[in-house]
Parts: structure tokens; C-alpha cells; sequence
């Protein structure tokens, strides 16, 4: 009895110790492992300091001004790009009876829906000429049509910030296609004009589409309405919230 | 030892019933008689052994039993006693010991890289001849002259090159040589470089603040390295003010140019330039001319007679003293002598001009009698009031005196009424011209980014009404006045110019000037204040030979606003539009209320409808 204690007890000794010995080495093990752990954190952490100040360093505004000029066709926005949201006029509902100029139309549904941005761009070969054509073009088009036409027609007007040098030449082609059909059809007299005013080097495609878009958009309203408005008001009534827009983006130049 | 004698005397007793008279027969019982034998010397020994035994047993015990207390103390009940060897690293702690500086978008302005240092023990260096020769190879910009006598002399520490990249390291590394170690430091790195150079300051080689902010919050960044110091500085008006101020300075051939872009609503610098600037990474030496110019903060060090600019507190003294109104009228066709001085005006005016007139075309005779009127110990308290006569609050070290005359005599005040006579520093100009146009409350200006909902520090030193007048007067200015090429469209823009020219020993320069604007927009109700001062521009063709504040320092401005509206959220707004013109509205006549629906041509350059371009002629 008393040897069997014994041997017990000398077991759960044996066990204990074997126990503790095994779950120290585990802890040292463990503590190696936090210690190299820690030197990689400290690493990284290095590391991400000197990356952050490599990310600044390369977000310069001076180097990044640079960049922008030699990659970018954009220019500092201007105060007349900015429109208060209420002055935005709501998409207008196209007529049912538009067949003729059904694809054009779709254009412009799409034009009126996105930010203002795509067709900016979408927009800017439409200023092949030189400087002053681009300028004489943004007037003309903010003189004139604002009185007369409805929606997206600030949007000819808006090319004028870029420069002439910001010919896109894929974008400029895939508005124009399905358009340039339409184009002869029924181009109203208003673009007419400006058209011949600018001088055309000899883009076909590109010079059609541009009075295209104009003209499609001038279909839903009466063509009757054009010359009248024209001749009796250049400037937007108040109520017509659409010309304010146009007159706001397009003629304070 | 109590039980033996009990035992020793039970062994008698227990005998003593045995006694029977037939005693031959001792061993047919069970108790030895000899037990019954007196005290030998061998009990005697055995007892004390055991004596000592029990006491060495107690010892033991006794022993034993406290190291297992303090065994069971340590291991299970104090844990705190030893620290733990390992602790996990802190995840968001950046290993090092000065803190970043950002600015209020959270861009880096100025962080600490660690680098390696190399040092080196010339005791443990046997050959320094080939230690230094084979140093100077792997380190180039080495001279092995002077290592040599730094690794042979007898000191058991010398630095040999401080923070090194790491192609160096490795360089130095591969030689393996015996006595030269590496040493962890920091280096601090600012990737805005010049941009920001006056206002973050620059370290020494022991990253000790030497300059800017980097020296007078030198404590906070270091007792707190893992929060990073944010400032209200933004570094894109920062760019945009120093590539405009740059632009001028070459335009007009100046030496220098200094520009701020304030918060008038709670006292923040948003961009404060100085040019020229220099690299913070490669300081210029003290005693370089060009560098001490480099160096030298012209936007809050410098102090500068502002001319103009300062009639703008002129006017804010007069209409805030109640005794002048807009609508009065002073004497600006007589030159005023006093002493040897004769004080006249830049442009003689051939009738006498009211208050309006006055601020609108910069009469120095007019503001001269406005200041007489109100009188010299209300202009010293007013000045006072608004702090021009004593250090900005801003947190430079480079925070200069204003130049005050001491005494202030009636010349002085004379004189200062049209800004000569007195120093102050720009950012002074700035602080108390904010105060002016923003409701009368003088916020004290800061670089620290202010806490959104924390109340802003100010005290109220002008009337609102004055304030008020002073909004439209400062739009009269840009729409009719002296500063028409400050005017961005749809920001609203007004301001003063300001022309100073400067003392060259004791006389004044008539071709050396200091030319400025302060423009603050939108002046409906106005938020920023951009200011612009040229040391000594040169007219040019373009300008017909000027280089006044309205030529030099006003289309600047202009620039600068045009390009800032949009990134701080200023929303453009309609020149022409009824509630601007009836906020800023004032003609030459002091009138406030502008004159029936159609408004002024003059007054609204820019309508909306305008679909011919606007007569551009004195635009430039």
C-alpha cells in the first residue's frame, strides 16, 4: 500500500516535470517566434514609414502639375463650371413621335443622364481648329443658342477650357457614326452658321458630328421656334432655367 | 523527551506488579528489566542527538516553507514583480522618436526615417592606415586624410559618417573591419522640401529643431512621437500661392516676395509662402548672404512699412470712432508740410474726396486728416487693439516686432494713417485686416489645425456696422478702385493695395517699393483673405512702367483666387446677382443701397446674360 502511494505520487511527479518542461520549451519557443515577429513589425513599420514618405514625395504638387500638363488635357476649373444644383434642369421627356432621329435622340438621353464629365470629353475633338476657332466657337455657340435650344446644349460649349490640342481621336468617332447620317437631314440654320465660321481642316466625320449632336437636340422642339427665339431674345428669360444654365457655363466667358 | 521520563518511570512501575516473591523468573515477562536501568551515558547521547535533529528538522521546515510562500508569491500572485521579456510591438506606433508633421489634409510635411550612422572605436582599430584608406573607398565622399587622424587618435568613440543610405551600409558592411559598428538613428525627411520650408522649419544633425515649427514645437514632438502633428497649412494652396508668387517675382524682376492665404473666421493660415525658400534637407550656411535671405521669413519675421494696406484700419479706426461717416468729406488737393517733409499724394486729386473715395482711389491726404480727426491716443489704442503693436500669436519662433514709434507724436500719426511710420510684419496686416471684414472679431492667427467643434479664440475690437461698411468699401475697391485686375469672376473678390516705398538708410527710395494686395473673397461674406506683397518690383512694359500693389501684387491675387475657389469649397456665385451687389454694394457718392432693378453697369461687370464679351479696356 505504502509502495503503491509512493509510486504514485512519484509518477505525478514525474509527469508534472515532464509537463513543465515540455510547456516551457513550447513558451520559449513561443517567445522566439513574438521576438522575430516583433523585429518584422518593427521592419514594416520602417518600411511603411519610408513609403509614406515616398508616396508624399511623389504626390508633390509641383511634380504632380507637371505630370498633369504633359499627360492630362485638363486646365484649373473655372468658376463658371460650377453650377448650383438647383439651376440643373430636370431630363426632358422626348416626345413619342421623334422616328426620324431616333438614335440621335438616344444619344442625347444618354448625354443629359451622366455627369457632366463624358461629354466633355467625349466633346473635345470637336475643337480641331486652332485656339481662336475653339474661342469664337464657344461664344458663338453661348450667344446664340441658349435663347433657342433645350438640354445639353451648354454642352458644345464646354470644350472652350481645353485645349486645341486635346484631340481624342477614338472618342470623337463613336458618337459621331450612328449621327452622321441624320446630319444632312435636317441641320438647322443656327448651326449652319457656325459651322462655316469654323475653319474645318478636313475631318469629315469629326465636322459632321458635331453639328449632328446640335441638331438632334434641336428636334424635339418646333423648328419654327428657332429663328424666332433667335431674333427676338439673345439672352435667357428667367424662367428658362435651361438658358441660365447655358448662359452660365458657355457665355461668361 | 516529555514522554521518556513518564515512560521510563512506567517501565518500574509496570515491573512493580510483577514483583512477585518467586521473582527468579524475569523474562517470563514481557518488560525487560533492564529497561528499568538507571540513566547511562549512551541514553544521554542518543536523547541530545535527537534533540538536534528536531531542531535541524524545524530549521529545515521553517526554511522550506518560506520559499514555497515566496515561490507560490511569485509565480501565482505577483505578476507585475518581473517584467515579461517579450511583449508584442505596438501596431500603430511608428518606430521612432520624433513625431510627423502633416498638413490639414494629412499630407506628410516632415518624418523621421531611420538610418544607419557608422561609427567606430579607434581602440580596437590596430591598422588605421588601412581601416581609413579602405573606408574612404567604399565611402567616396570620405577624406582620408581626416579619417586616418580620427581613427589613430585615443578616443574610444568617433563618428565617421552619420546616416547612411542603405547601398552605403552594405558598402561599409562587406569590408568587415573589426571596430567600426553601425548605430541606429533618425534622419528627418520632408517631402514638400522648399514648399514648406519657412513654416515647418528644419533639424539639426541631432534632430534638434532648429528653425520654424520644428523648433518651437520641438517638446510636443517629441514627448508624443506617435501622434502626428497637424497643421492648418494646405499644401496645394501652397503650391498654387508660391508657383503665382514666383511667377510675379520673375515677371517683375523683384528680389522677394511674401504671401498669405488666412481663414478670417477662425484665424487659420492656410498657406503662408516666402520666397525665396530654401532646401530643408541642406540648409544655407549663416553666413552665406543669399542664404541668410533664403532663410529669412518675409511673412511673419520681416516687418514692413505696408503703406496702403493700412488704410484700411484707417478707415476701420474712423467709421468705428463714430466721429467720420462714409459720406464725409476731407481735404485731398493741399499738400500737408510738416517739419522738412512735405506729404502729398501718389497722383494729385483736384477735388476733395469723401471716405469712399478716399479708400476707393488711396488718397494719402485724406486718410491723414481722417486720422487727425479721430486723434493720436485713439489711433495708438485702436492700432494696439488690434495687436499691431506686438508679436503675432502665430507659433514661430521667427515671429518679428512690429516697429512702434516711441513717442507717437502727431507726424507719426500722420503718417501711419497712410501706412509709412510703422513696421509690421505681413501676417500682422493679415490678422487685423481678417478682423476687419469678418464682423469685427480679431481671432489670433495659428498653424495648428483648429478642432471643428472647439470654440474659436477671439475678441470683438470692431463694430459689426463698421465691419460691414468695410466689406463693401473693400469690394468697391476691385470694382472701381485701384485693384480692377484682382477681380476672379464669380468669387466675389475685393481688397486693398498697398505701396510702400522703402527706407534706404534716411531717406526714402522713390523706385524701390514694396507693392501689395489684400484681397479677401467672397466679400458677400467673406472667408479667406489672400495676401501678396513683392519686395521691390520692376514696371514692365506690360504694365506701362508701374509697379504698384494694383499692377504687381492685385493680378496676383486675382490668379491665386481663381484657382483656390474651387478647392476650398467657396462656391461660386453670380458677380451680378441682386443679394451680392445689395451686400457689397457702394458708390463713389458713400451711398449703400444700389439704385433701382436694372444694376449699375459698372457695378455688375459680369451679368449672366452677357453674351458679348465685357468692354475690356481697363481691365488688363
Amino acid at each position: 500500500m505504502k509502495g503503491k502511494s509512493a509510486l504514485f505520487w512519484l509518477g505525478l511527479a514525474a509527469a508534472a516535470g515532464g509537463v513543465l518542461f515540455q510547456t516551457s520549451y513550447e513558451v520559449q519557443e513561443l517567445e522566439d517566434k513574438l521576438g522575430s515577429l516583433n523585429r518584422q513589425i518593427m521592419d514594416e513599420q520602417e518600411a511603411i514609414q519610408i513609403l509614406k514618405a515616398e508616396w508624399s514625395y511623389l504626390n508633390d504638387p509641383t511634380r504632380l502639375e507637371s505630370l498633369a500638363s504633359q499627360h492630362l488635357q485638363l486646365q484649373p476649373t473655372e468658376a463658371r463650371q460650377f453650377v448650383a444644383m438647383d439651376v440643373v434642369p430636370m431630363r426632358p421627356v422626348p416626345p413619342p413621335d421623334a422616328p426620324k432621329a431616333g438614335d440621335g435622340l438616344k444619344n442625347d438621353g444618354k448625354r443629359d443622364g451622366v455627369a457632366p464629365l463624358p461629354p466633355m470629353v467625349r466633346l473635345a475633338p470637336s475643337a480641331p481648329g486652332t485656339a481662336v476657332a475653339a474661342g469664337s466657337n464657344a461664344t458663338n455657340n453661348g450667344g446664340i443658342i441658349p435663347a433657342s435650344l433645350p438640354s445639353g446644349m451648354g454642352t458644345p460649349a464646354k470644350p472652350a477650357p481645353i485645349k486645341p490640342s486635346a484631340l481624342i481621336p477614338g472618342a470623337g468617332k463613336a458618337p459621331a457614326l450612328p449621327t452622321a447620317k441624320a446630319a444632312p437631314a435636317s441641320a438647322p440654320t443656327v448651326k449652319q452658321v457656325d459651322v462655316a465660321a469654323r475653319p474645318m481642316p478636313s475631318q469629315p466625320v469629326q465636322t459632321a458630328s458635331v453639328p449632328s449632336t446640335v441638331k438632334s437636340l434641336a428636334v424635339p422642339k418646333p423648328p419654327a421656334a428657332q429663328p424666332a427665339a433667335v431674333a427676338a431674345a439673345p439672352a435667357p428669360k428667367a424662367t428658362d432655367s435651361i438658358g441660365v444654365l447655358v448662359a452660365r457655363l458657355g457665355a461668361n466667358r | 523527551m516529555n514522554d521518556q521520563p513518564p515512560g521510563f518511570e512506567s517501565a518500574p512501575g509496570g515491573s512493580a506488579p510483577g514483583l512477585t516473591p518467586g521473582g527468579p523468573a524475569p523474562g517470563a515477562y514481557g518488560v525487560p528489566p533492564p529497561a528499568s536501568k538507571p540513566r547511562t551515558s549512551l541514553s544521554v547521547a542518543l536523547e541530545r542527538s535527537r534533540n538536534r535533529l528536531m531542531v535541524t528538522a524545524a530549521m529545515v521546515t521553517l526554511v522550506f516553507t518560506a520559499i514555497g510562500i515566496k515561490l507560490v508569491d511569485a509565480t501565482l500572485l505577483s505578476h507585475a514583480s518581473e517584467p515579461r521579456q517579450r511583449m508584442a510591438a505596438e501596431i500603430d506606433a511608428p518606430p521612432v522618436n520624433r513625431a510627423d508633421i502633416v498638413d490639414r489634409n494629412g499630407n506628410l510635411l516632415a518624418t523621421s526615417l531611420a538610418t544607419q550612422s557608422l561609427y567606430a572605436d579607434p581602440k580596437l582599430i590596430s591598422r588605421p592606415d588601412e581601416v581609413a584608406k579602405k573606408l574612404s573607398v567604399a565611402l567616396p565622399e570620405l577624406d582620408y586624410k581626416e579619417l586616418y587622424g580620427k581613427l589613430s587618435g585615443e578616443k574610444r568613440f568617433v563618428w565617421i559618417k552619420r546616416n547612411l543610405t542603405p547601398k552605403q551600409q552594405a558598402a561599409v558592411f562587406r569590408l568587415g573591419l573589426p571596430g567600426v559598428y553601425f548605430e541606429r538613428e533618425e534622419r528627418r525627411f520632408y517631402p514638400a522640401s522648399n514648399l514648406t520650408s519657412h513654416i515647418v522649419g528644419f533639424t539639426g544633425v541631432d534632430n534638434n529643431g532648429l528653425s520654424g515649427l520644428e523648433q518651437s514645437m520641438n517638446k510636443r514632438l517629441v514627448n508624443e512621437p506617435n501622434k502626428p502633428l497637424q497643421l492648418s497649412i494646405d499644401l496645394r494652396l501652397q503650391h498654387i500661392l508660391k508657383k503665382e508668387l514666383a511667377a510675379t517675382i520673375q515677371e517683375f524682376s523683384a528680389i522677394g516676395a511674401t504671401g498669405i492665404i488666412f481663414d478670417v473666421r477662425n484665424g487659420e493660415v492656410l498657406s503662408m509662402v516666402s520666397l525665396p525658400d530654401f532646401d530643408p534637407h541642406d540648409p544655407p550656411a549663416l553666413n552665406d548672404k543669399a542664404g541668410q535671405d533664403a532663410l529669412f521669413n518675409r511673412a511673419t519675421l520681416g516687418v514692413y512699412e505696408m503703406g496702403s494696406t493700412f488704410k484700411i484700419f484707417n478707415t476701420a479706426m474712423s467709421l468705428d470712432s463714430g466721429k467720420i461717416k462714409v459720406t464725409d468729406v476731407f481735404d485731398t488737393t493741399h499738400n500737408v508740410s510738416v517739419g522738412r517733409f512735405t506729404i502729398r499724394e501718389y497722383h494729385p486729386f483736384h477735388h476733395n474726396l469723401n471716405v469712399a473715395e478716399i479708400f476707393q482711389e488711396s488718397s494719402n491726404l485724406g486718410s491723414l486728416h481722417m486720422a487727425l480727426t479721430v486723434g493720436v491716443a485713439a489711433q495708438k489704442a485702436f492700432l494696439t487693439k488690434l495687436g499691431l503693436t506686438r508679436p503675432t500669436a502665430l507659433e514661430l519662433p521667427e515671429n518679428g516686432w512690429p516697429l512702434v514709434p516711441n513717442p507717437w507724436r502727431e507726424v507719426n500719426t500722420m503718417t501711419i494713417a497712410f501706412g509709412h511710420g510703422m513696421s509690421v510684419s505681413p501676417m500682422h496686416t493679415v490678422t487685423a485686416a481678417a478682423s476687419a471684414i469678418n464682423g469685427g472679431v480679431l481671432h489670433p492667427p495659428t498653424l495648428m489645425k483648429r478642432d471643428p467643434v472647439a470654440e474659436v479664440p477671439g475678441e470683438q475690437v470692431i463694430a459689426p456696422q463698421t465691419s460691414a461698411m468695410m466689406r463693401r468699401l473693400f469690394r468697391f475697391v476691385v470694382t472701381d478702385g485701384t485693384a480692377k485686375a484682382a477681380n476672379a469672376k464669380g468669387y466675389v473678390v475685393g481688397g486693398k493695395t498697398g505701396t510702400a516705398e522703402k527706407q534706404k538708410g534716411r531717406h526714402y527710395e522713390r523706385n524701390s517699393r514694396m507693392s501689395s494686395f489684400l484681397g479677401a473673397f467672397p466679400m458677400n461674406d467673406p472667408r479667406y483673405i489672400v495676401y501678396v506683397l513683392v519686395d521691390e518690383p520692376k514696371g514692365t512694359k506690360q504694365t506701362y512702367g508701374f509697379a504698384t500693389g494694383g499692377w504687381v501684387a492685385a493680378p496676383a491675387v486675382g490668379r491665386v483666387v481663381k484657382q483656390i475657389g474651387p478647392l476650398l469649397g467657396v462656391p461660386p456665385v453670380d458677380d451680378g446677382s441682386p443679394e451680392v451687389i445689395n451686400a457689397t454694394y457702394i458708390n463713389a457718392a458713400g451711398q449703400t443701397t444700389p439704385p433701382g432693378p436694372p444694376p449699375p453697369p459698372a457695378q455688375s461687370k459680369g451679368s449672366t446674360v452677357a453674351s458679348v464679351p465685357p468692354p475690356s479696356g481697363k481691365q488688363r
